[in-house]
């Protein structure tokens, strides 16, 4: 029988596979994890009443600095 | 061999460029090229001079490093990382070296650092683990933990780093030394390769705030806007609001605090709630930002990056946009939560980390915290203040009863880093400066 962690699992995969990626390099159980923690965190502040009016935070006066390298 | 105190010998040196020289030649001889059993150091300047561009004597006798993300003109920038250790050197400084060079400051070498800035433990399979200069057998922290151990170790009067998520504060917590990271956008990262594109800050690391406020007043800044025209005040952490801290470093962090009252300063008690999830905030932000600097890399050299990394920069090409959005408003949220906090405040206290440094090979934990993952546990106190872009400074509150390093975390109020130091300084003043851990040691 197919656990639902499973059919996480393979999901990730399936979405890695379609970026072009090596699933097989990493820990799927890991990322699926993760995705899911982090994503439930993003999911409260989203409940929160001023949410919708909240303008992003970007701090755009970083631009100035480059942040790959470029020799 | 350890470094004379900055102060020291720019009171000496009285314009003496040949002395200078003959100081920096004689420490970087000291300094293996690997950075010895510490592993401080990446790589090591062969023949340390005085630069060509020198303008002026502001620094002169301050000898410092970089951490190897930073560019030196010259010498090849490896982020830590088998990635980079084979590509051409650098063609040109990153400002803060430029800047630091033209005011008569010597570069010794690049520091050690958690390959290409992506994790907080120190471990470095490439280039060797950072070792606590404090108990050999446990870590420094990072991703900047090369920087601040060569700081610790008195191999150079000031390092630089970069800071996403505490990459500063941490190691400079554990080595029991200052670690500073600014207001976002004081410091240009021109010459930076970084790792999140608006999370990271550089950071500057020394013994004493001293020396960090003279680093500060000789670089050309945007002028504070804190004011100095009334008596400090202080908010500090009352409670476990932000999540449980081991008992050993709750304990000194509490005895900083009582020193504080007992020197005077006006503090008060206070919670800081509604930040336990800040860390999956900053997570939101930081993964499609580090894979998008490196989509390419990562599909064609896949097997040069650490197992772990690959998995963190997968998830960051997975994540939606709608998340990494919301995660940016999520920022605007907290920055506006914890303004509320600071408001009646210059500066708030709180610990730089939740647990002691751990054993090399072991996560930081802190008892009976069930819950924690290693990520929150070592960076609970500090990513907030990067996720609201906040500046915040780590400096020494002595040693816990088993003898390591606690970090008292003080956060200032956006665009206030001069302020935020002179702060720093008072504080210090009362807690006093950390003695060297390594009287003896050979490095």
């Amino acid at each position: 029988m197919t656990s639902d962690k499973d059919i996480r699992n393979r999901e990730v995969q399936t979405r890695i596979v379609a970026l072009g990626l090596d699933p097989d390099v990493v820990d799927l159980e890991w990322i699926a994890n993760i995705e899911s923690d982090v994503e439930a965190a993003i999911d409260a502040y989203r409940q929160e009443p001023e949410f919708i009016e909240t303008k992003p935070l970007f701090q755009p006066e970083q631009s100035f600095g480059r942040i790959t390298r470029e020799n | 061999m350890q470094v004379p105190k900055l102060k020291e010998v720019m009171g000496q040196v009285n314009g003496d460029r040949s002395m200078v020289e003959e100081l920096a030649r004689q420490t970087a001889n000291e300094i293996r090229p690997d950075g010895g059993q510490w592993k401080s150091f990446i790589s090591v300047t062969d023949d340390p001079r005085l630069s060509e561009s020198l303008e002026v004597d502001s620094l002169l006798g301050c000898l410092f490093s970089v951490k190897d993300n930073i560019d030196v003109a010259g010498v090849i920038t490896t982020c830590g990382s088998n990635l980079f250790a084979h590509s051409p050197p650098a063609v040109k400084d990153a400002w803060i070296v430029e800047a630091l060079k033209a005011a008569g400051a010597i570069c010794l070498g690049k520091n050690n650092m958690h390959e290409l800035a992506l994790g907080a433990t120190g471990m470095n399979p490439r280039f060797g683990t950072t070792r606590n200069p404090w108990d050999f057998d446990r870590g420094v922290g990072g991703s900047s933990g090369g920087s601040a151990l060569a700081v610790a170790l008195r191999q150079v009067h000031i390092a630089f780093g970069t800071d996403s998520g505490g990459s500063v504060r941490i190691p400079a917590a554990w080595c029991g030394v200052t670690g500073f990271k600014p207001t976002p956008g004081s410091l240009s990262l021109q010459g930076v390769a970084g790792a999140c594109l608006t999370l990271d800050c550089l950071g500057i690391f020394s013994t004493e705030v001293g020396d960090l406020i003279t680093i500060w007043d000789s670089l050309d800044l945007p002028k504070d806007s804190g004011t100095d025209n009334h008596s400090i005040r202080l908010g500090y952490l009352q409670d476990e609001s932000m999540g449980p801290v081991d008992p050993r470093v709750w304990e000194r962090y509490q005895e900083s605090v009582d020193s504080l009252k007992r020197a005077n300063f006006d503090l008060t008690g206070v919670s800081i709630e509604g930040f336990e999830t800040a860390p999956h905030v900053a997570l939101s932000v930081a993964y499609p930002e580090i894979a998008s600097t490196h989509m390419e890399l990562m599909r064609s050299s896949a097997k040069l990056y650490d197992p772990a990394i690959l998995a963190l920069l997968y998830l960051g090409e997975l994540w939606s946009g709608r998340n990494y959005l919301d995660a940016q408003r999520a920022r605007s949220l907290l920055r506006h939560r914890f303004w509320k906090i600071i408001s009646p405040f210059d500066v708030v206290l709180t610990p730089t980390v939740a647990a002691q440094p751990p054993l090399i090979g072991q996560p930081a934990k802190v008892e009976g915290d069930s819950k924690g993952t290693e990520l929150s546990t070592l960076m609970r106190f500090t990513v907030p203040f990067n996720v609201i872009g906040y500046p915040a400074i780590s400096v020494p509150a002595g040693l816990d009863r088993d003898g390591l390093p606690v970090g008292l975390q003080l956060i200032g109020r956006p665009s206030s880093d001069r302020s935020l130091l002179k702060i720093a300084r008072q504080v210090e003043d009362v807690l006093g400066i950390m003695p060297s851990p390594n009287d003896g040691c050979t490095t």
